[in-house]
């Protein structure tokens, strides 16, 4: 009987342990229910019977004395049908039918992470077995050789946890939770994943389960706040806007400075190609980003450092980030749809003024300048009338939907995934501005049986529509809020926009003006990997990717102040960008392991070609809003252009790992560009590093709760050629006039030795583990110098032009450093708690600018302090007396001007960073993201004086006359102290507008620059995974209903608007709501 | 290291460092590289026009009307009659002679002339380089290049003195040239032009007399020895001009400054479209038109004749009723210059901006005869120009020169900075302008831009900045 044998053996197993616990029973025809109380009452096991064995239990005779718990089971049981297994301090008894039938029939499961991400590396092992189970794809089947085994489920880089199992309980899921640090996870960067113990640069990955807690419309939006190093500001709140990133600081004066965007392997465009027409977007460009649905993201890995960059050589200056996409399993098809529903609503900031307060300050104005009322024109409009322009313009609800679908399945050899997106939204200007967007993904991943030879093929086409005023109108709330936006009443009511004095752009004419924008992308990817020998690879990709844009604006006869243009008539721009790009990429990898040590290189070679056509048509003249449509009737302006990029490289690495413990990699890259002339095309980047695990040095007695130590160092070169093509070589313009006369003009002074900005950088790196990497901590310090670069340097005219493009010899420092907590605390099937903080100190510093005195930025950056600061007025306060702003006459010249400027306080963070909190108990899970920021920023009080500049008392009511309640804080009278001087109708150079003169020069002196720290709820999401056993009736597999909210609370001392954005007259920010279910099928 | 990465590495980079046409492009498609341009005569004839463009292409650059408004505040002919807001007392500083080196009238003007000189050194550079130019289109094309970097000199000269004389489209040398002397600056011009001479067809080409042909290197030539007192020259120069026989004096006045003057020599066309806030564009008539007539029947004229000008009209002057307007607004009366009376471009008799004309010849004839004694032949010159005024003649006075000078202050005044050169080379600006207040000898140059000072340390401000 093979199974009793191996039955005996788990049996035995448990022996030392029964056989401590004695029992003593003695009696006749002893029912089986005395039994089980004796042994329990005397062993203190507890004994599960299962079956109805008291049916047909016959009674048993027992004379045992003191004998151990199993002998008296035995003794118990023998010759009949029933079988008994002890586990730790418990008896299971059961019928031997019941059990026999499912002996072999294996439970199936599947290893997943906390965010539901199945694990394709987790290994399962029956307990004291020696070959554990691979999964395939996180998926497994162990057969049941007892009724009841313990099994382990382990993956690098996460806790293992033990299970144990009755073949009554079919095996799921085990959700395994991430260890806080781990040499074994495995890390993506640049062509290759490594286990983190050989990794030497500072590579942060987000998995999906971290990324769809989130609540984004790109993948930029995942990053904020959720990397160390890495600043992303929105400059808007438009869910489409360009974004400001910056990895590690801000390196290039002139020149561009984002990351590389690398998505499934290619680099991906960072630029829009939009706003070819005249009148611009909005949004200020589209990020290409957005074609990337967040869903379909597995994986996005910040790579930061020299170790982990200078495999992409020239493009990656400013760091990469790479985009991974899901990738499908194998196994049975398996169907996730997700529907949900979004509320956003403006962060309003601060309430403006009503009338009777206007009024009362324009009153104010008027007479310290000696007028009276009268010249206060808002008198002639009805001052019982006040309206909430803010409300009206930037108060409506958005409302978005968004459905996500998608099927995956297959063998290990063939499978798929297929997903779809679609979503549409509107903003909170309201009426019918709309942001929809529709994508479909496919993946398909094919191999040979003997998996040498394994292909994986993608595509995917991403459409989006965007409708938007052509201008961002939040500017017009700041309109008089007695101003009247129609005239007349019933059938004559028509738009007022004022006249003379009181003139005005009326917002709801300017409604009447659109922009709409159609984007779409087409990414396609094929990537081959055959294995020629056990350590020899030979890879191939080829990708290619086109993004068509088209833009449409149209400036409407009703959008136009009738004051402005006496006869207006409309205009239609079209727009039209495509953009094509195609990539080859072949690389051979080699790695071999010797007793020694591991080998690991890798040598490849890329090309890169990118074409980008645009053409754009005005046509104006348009004599009715009807023809706006077609543009018929009107005369056209054409205009098309084509612009080439190639790039070419070649690049090898090598990696050595001794002993596990001590890892050497150097990196060598070559790359040529066509943004330079000939014998400068080509420039040369590399870096090397090394990494020591000290912690499994035996000659350190590292007490037992440190579990990790590592320490890593690197050093290498990177370089940008982020400019415009063809700065290098002598071009010819066109230009047009005088009817239809043409004629060529030389562009720009060209020059034939630009070359690559080449930035230096180094970082060292130490990585702690405590209490079995529970905990982890994480500290990076960098600094990097930037040289080269490339700027415009200026000329004396005589030249030609005011300066020239060129590799200028300035040098801009960053430092910083990085530090990564995080903590795990969990109890299988209990409460866990995971944690992480991050935290950036960065430091910019313009090290030296040779000529800085006499170039055009004389006063714009200042030589040893961040780029961000520059030269300014001193400001010394309000002058109680006179109640005038006072500012610094250093020189004691008895004038203000550029000699008694100040360096301004920086504008960079100090500190950011953010604190992550998920919670999870059973099926419910809580996350929280703070992210905070301790930094100075605009005044957003000067701002508006910069646009506004007589504040509460300009003569000409133009569009921003109103402010913010802070407005009511002013100096009144002698002797008053405030922050805000007195009142004036004047305008800035006009005799006797000492007060607008100084508001100007307040706008613009170093106390423009104020503290904009803020902490903030980045994101809130609430999610409930539905019991298992609740679904089967609806054959369902999973039903997951989750909350998630954005931005919800800010914490700041910031007056006025958003600490982010720091201007209140853009598109703010949105705080928005969530409530979505997904299930599996 | 068995496996030879490190040599498959270095070979693949060998590779590409070879072939660096691998990631050559051609320029982009809104830019056209300087071999295209060059490679046939209608791409450099575009080229030509480019730079025509460039000198029209403007609201007011120093060849569309700058050169004829801001000398003639510094001298004594127009004064401006705007309201002082910082951007117009800019302009003023030029009436009041109180310019400085921060001047941003003065710096645009100065920026202006120094980028259409790279312009015209980079059409010289692509005739000179290998091209697939003609002969002819190639010399006819170099003369007219010469032509306009001599005129542009010829201005710089006179307006600054001494001034950095660049011939060459060398950025990394060019910058920081220092300033030449007034007369290398000549003798470049000169050069330029008589090269010109020889190299430009006899007969116009192209619309009506915009192009230049030999005769308006010759005219310019002729001003040229003028000022240098090369009278013989001169004389010879605007001779052969006036006996050129397609020139003659228009005997309507309200016709000198129409495209189609038969007085005219060189004219430019105006090109400029303002682009209007509903997307449209107006195309404007000479910057003249737009800049000396008044906005509408009831605004005030932005500048107005100085009352010593007014007062200097002889009785009967035809040119006071044609060339000057009078205008009664509020019991206040303007009194400004009419020569040019287009604001918006007319496709019918369209006013072109006048550069050189006969009446000019016959000046500069009269004054270098005068000056070499020939007061008869000086007189009969002067008399042509006065006959058309409707003036008497004169006949030979005493001083001829005075009424020469006189008479070219009449005849050409608000055009091309006359009177105020005039008054720099005949050395009269202290005894004429003396009596403005706060004259200073110095007031004669203008300031190099203080930003040019900045970028080129090599550079020096002229006496008085």
């Amino acid at each position: 009987m093979r199974f009793y044998a191996l039955f005996a053996a788990v049996l035995l197993l448990h022996l030392p342990c029964a056989a401590q616990r004695r029992v003593s029973i003695h009696g006749r025809d002893l029912p089986i229910d005395i039994i089980v109380n004796v042994i329990e009452s005397q062993s203190g096991d507890s004994v599960k019977v299962y079956g109805k064995i008291f049916d047909d239990w016959p009674g048993v005779t027992l004379d045992l004395e003191n004998v151990p718990v199993d002998v008296a089971l035995d003794s118990c049981f023998s010759g009949l049908n029933f079988r008994y297994q002890i586990v730790g301090r418990k008896i299971y008894v059961y019928r031997e039918p019941f059990y026999n039938s499912p002996l072999y029939l294996p439970v199936r499961g599947r290893a997943v992470s906390e965010g539901g991400e199945p694990l394709p590396l987790a290994k399962i092992a029956v307990r004291d077995h020696r070959d554990p189970l691979l999964s395939d794809d996180g998926a497994f089947g162990i057969p049941m050789n007892g009724f009841f085994i313990t099994v382990t489920v382990s993956c690098p880089g996460y806790v293992t946890q033990q299970l144990e199992l009755t073949n009554k309980v079919a095996l799921n899921t085990v959700v395994l939770q991430k260890e806080a640090t781990s040499l074994n996870e495995v890390v993506v960067e640049g062509y290759k994943n490594s286990a983190k113990r050989a990794v030497i640069g500072t590579p942060i990955t987000l998995k999906a389960g971290d990324i769809l807690i989130q609540h984004a419309s790109n993948p930029l939006d995942l990053l904020q706040a959720q990397v160390p190093g890495l600043s992303i500001v929105r400059p808007n709140g438009f869910s489409n806007g360009e974004y400001s990133v910056l990895l590690r600081g801000r390196r290039s004066i002139g020149a561009g400075n984002d990351p590389l965007y690398v998505v499934d392997g290619l680099p991906f465009p960072s630029s829009s190609g939009t706003g070819i027409i005249g009148p611009g977007s909005p949004v200020g460009g589209s990020n290409p980003l957005n074609s990337i649905s967040p869903e379909d993201i597995a994986e996005i890995t910040v790579l930061v450092g020299p170790a982990s960059t200078a495999i992409y050589g020239s493009r990656a200056a400013n760091g990469v980030v790479l985009i991974t996409r899901k990738k499908g399993l194998s196994g049975p098809l398996r169907l996730n749809a997700d529907v949900s529903y979004e509320l956003s609503r403006a962060m309003m900031g601060s309430r403006l003024l009503n009338t009777r307060e206007f009024l009362a300050l324009r009153d104010e104005a008027a007479k310290n300048d000696g007028y009276g009322s009268t010249a206060v024109p808002e008198y002639a409009w009805d001052t019982s009338r006040s309206s909430d322009f803010r409300k009206a313009i930037i108060g409506n609800p958005a409302r978005g939907f968004n459905g996500h679908i998608d099927l995956t399945g297959g063998t290990s050899g063939c499978y798929f995934l297929l997903s779809g997106n679609a979503s549409t939204q509107s903003t909170i200007l309201g009426r019918d501005t709309r942001d929809s967007r529709g994508s479909i993904y496919g993946y398909l991943h094919l191999q040979s049986p003997n998996s040498r030879i394994k292909l994986a093929v993608s595509l995917s086409y991403s459409a989006q529509g965007e409708r938007l005023p052509q201008e961002d109108l939040t500017r017009y709330m700041f309109l008089a809020p007695n101003a009247p936006l129609y005239t007349g009443v019933g059938a004559d009511r028509r738009l007022n926009w004022g006249a003379d004095s009181l003139a005005f752009s009326n917002f709801i004419g300017l409604e009447n003006n659109s922009y709409e924008l159609r984007v779409h992308h087409l990414l396609g990817n094929a990537q081959a990997v055959w294995q020629i020998k056990d350590d020899l690879y030979i890879e191939t990709s080829l990708g290619f990717y086109r993004r068509a844009s088209d833009e449409r604006g149209t400036t409407a006869i009703s959008g136009q102040d009738p004051s402005l243009v006496p006869a207006p008539t409309g205009q239609l721009s079209l727009g039209s960008a495509v953009c094509k790009n195609g990539i080859g990429e072949l690389l051979a990898r080699y790695r071999h392991e010797w007793d020694w040590g591991l080998l690991e290189t890798l040598a490849g070679g890329t090309l890169q070609t990118e074409r980008t056509d645009s053409s754009s048509t005005t046509v104006a003249g348009l004599t009715n809003d009807v023809l706006l449509a077609t543009g018929n009737g009107g005369t056209a302006v054409y205009s098309a252009n084509r612009v080439n990029y190639v790039y070419a490289a070649v690049f090898g690495q090598a990696t050595y790992t001794l002993k596990k413990k001590y890892v050497f990699s150097a990196t060598g890259r070559r790359d040529g560009s066509s943004r330079w002339s000939h014998g400068h095309q080509y420039g040369t980047f590399g870096s090397f590093g090394a990494s020591w695990v000290f912690g499994e040095e035996s000659f350190f007695h590292f007490p037992r709760w440190v579990s990790l130590g590592k320490l890593r160092a690197s050093y290498g070169t990177v370089g940008n050629d982020q400019i415009q093509d063809y700065q290098y070589a002598l071009s010819y313009s066109t230009v047009s006039a005088g009817g239809a006369r043409q004629g060529f003009l030389p562009t720009t002074l060209y020059n034939p030795s630009l070359h690559f900005e080449t930035y230096k950088n180094q970082e060292a790196g130490l990585d702690l583990g405590f209490l079995e990497n529970r905990i982890g901590l994480s500290v990076v310090a960098y600094r990097s110098w930037s040289t080269s670069q490339l700027l415009v340097q200026k000329l004396a005219i005589q030249s030609g032009a005011p300066g020239v493009m060129s590799n200028l010899p300035i040098r801009v420092q960053n430092d910083g450093l990085d530090v990564v907590l995080r903590a795990s605390v969990g109890k299988k099937g209990g409460l866990q708690w995971a944690s992480s903080l991050n935290l950036t100190i960065p430091d910019n510093k313009l090290v030296s600018y040779p000529g800085l005195a006499v170039s055009s930025n004389a006063t714009t950056y200042v030589t040893g302090k961040s780029l961000s600061v520059s030269q300014a007025l001193h400001f010394v306060g309000v002058d109680p007396g006179s109640g005038l702003y006072q500012f610094a006459d250093r020189n004691k010249d008895d004038t203000l001007n550029y000699k008694d400027f100040v360096p301004t306080k920086s504008r960079d963070p100090r500190c950011y960073g953010s604190w992550s909190n998920s919670i999870s108990y059973k099926g419910v899970r809580l996350d929280i993201v703070l992210a905070f920021c301790w930094q100075n920023g605009w005044d957003p009080l000067a701002v508006l004086d910069q646009i506004n500049y007589t504040g509460a008392g300009s003569q000409v009511v133009g569009q921003l006359s109103n402010g913010p309640v802070e407005w009511l804080d002013r100096w009144q009278k002698p002797g008053d102290r405030s922050g805000r001087q007195r009142l004036t109708v004047l305008q800035p150079g006009m005799p006797g507008a000492g007060a607008a003169d100084a508001l100007l020069l307040r706008s613009s002196s170093d106390v423009s620059v104020r503290d904009a720290s803020y902490a903030r709820l980045k994101n809130l999401c609430l999610s409930w995974q539905i019991p298992e056993s609740w679904l089967k009736p609806w054959r369902l597999k999973g039903l997951q209903v989750y909350f998630r909210a954005h931005d919800l609370l800010t914490l700041t001392r910031y007056p006025v608007t958003d600490p982010e954005i720091q201007n209140p007259t853009v598109f703010p920010l949105t705080r928005s709501w969530k409530f979505g279910f997904s299930l599996t099928l | 290291m068995h496996f030879s990465f490190q040599r498959l590495l270095l070979i693949a980079g060998c590779l590409l460092a070879a072939c660096n046409k691998l990631v050559e492009t051609p320029p982009p498609a809104a830019v056209v590289g300087a071999s295209k341009v060059y490679a046939d005569d209608r791409g450099a004839e575009t080229a030509m026009e480019g730079i025509y463009l460039a000198m029209m292409n403007n609201m007011r650059g120093p060849f569309n009307g700058n050169f004829s408004v801001l000398p003639a505040l510094s001298s004594d002919e127009i004064r401006c009659n705007l309201p002082p807001t910082p951007l117009n007392a800019a302009e003023d500083s030029f009436y009041l002679n109180r310019l400085t080196a921060g001047n941003i009238f003065n710096a645009s003007q100065y920026t202006g002339c120094y980028r259409l000189i790279y312009d015209v050194n980079s059409l010289l550079d692509g005739l000179s380089g290998l091209n697939g130019l003609t002969a002819e289109k190639d010399s006819e094309l170099r003369g007219e290049a010469e032509l306009i970097r001599a005129f542009i000199y010829f201005y710089l000269v006179n307006l600054y003195g001494d001034v950095p004389l660049v011939v060459s489209t060398l950025y990394t040398a060019t910058a920081v040239q220092p300033r030449a002397g007034a007369a290398a600056v000549y003798q470049q011009v000169v050069d330029d032009l008589e090269d010109a001479q020889r190299r430009l067809p006899v007969a116009y080409v192209g619309d009506g007399r915009t192009r230049p042909c030999r005769a308006v290197a010759t005219a310019l030539l002729a001003r040229v020895w003028l000022y240098r007192g090369e009278w013989g020259l001169a004389a010879a120069a605007a001779g052969q001009v006036i006996g050129d026989g397609r020139y003659r004096l228009e005997p309507d006045l309200g016709r000198v400054f129409l495209n189609g003057s038969q007085e005219a020599i060189w004219q430019l066309m105006p090109v400029y479209e303002k682009e209007q806030p509903d997307g449209g564009s107006v195309r404007v008539a000479t910057a003249e038109g737009g800049l000396l007539q008044p906005k509408t029947n009831s605004a005030a004229p932005m500048y107005v004749l100085q009352d010593s000008l007014v007062s200097s009209f002889e009785a009967g002057d035809l040119r006071e009723g044609a060339w000057t307007e009078k205008l009664v607004l509020r019991g206040r009366e303007f009194v400004y210059p009419s020569k040019y009376r287009q604001t918006v471009w007319t496709d019918v008799n369209p006013e072109y901006e006048t550069v050189l004309r006969l009446a000019e010849m016959y000046l500069i004839r009269a004054e270098a005869r005068a000056r070499m004694g020939d007061a008869a032949g000086a007189a009969a010159d002067l008399d042509v120009v006065r006959e058309r005024a409707g003036l008497r003649v004169v006949g030979a006075g005493d001083d001829v020169v005075g009424a020469v000078l006189k008479e070219r202050r009449i005849e050409l005044f608000s055009e091309w900075g006359h009177r105020w050169m005039d008054l720099k080379r005949t050395g009269l600006a202290g005894v004429e302008l003396g009596g403005k207040a706060g004259w200073k000898a110095t007031d004669t140059l203008y300031p190099i831009p203080a930003s040019e000072l900045l970028a080129n340390p090599y550079l020096t401000q002229n006496g008085g900045y």
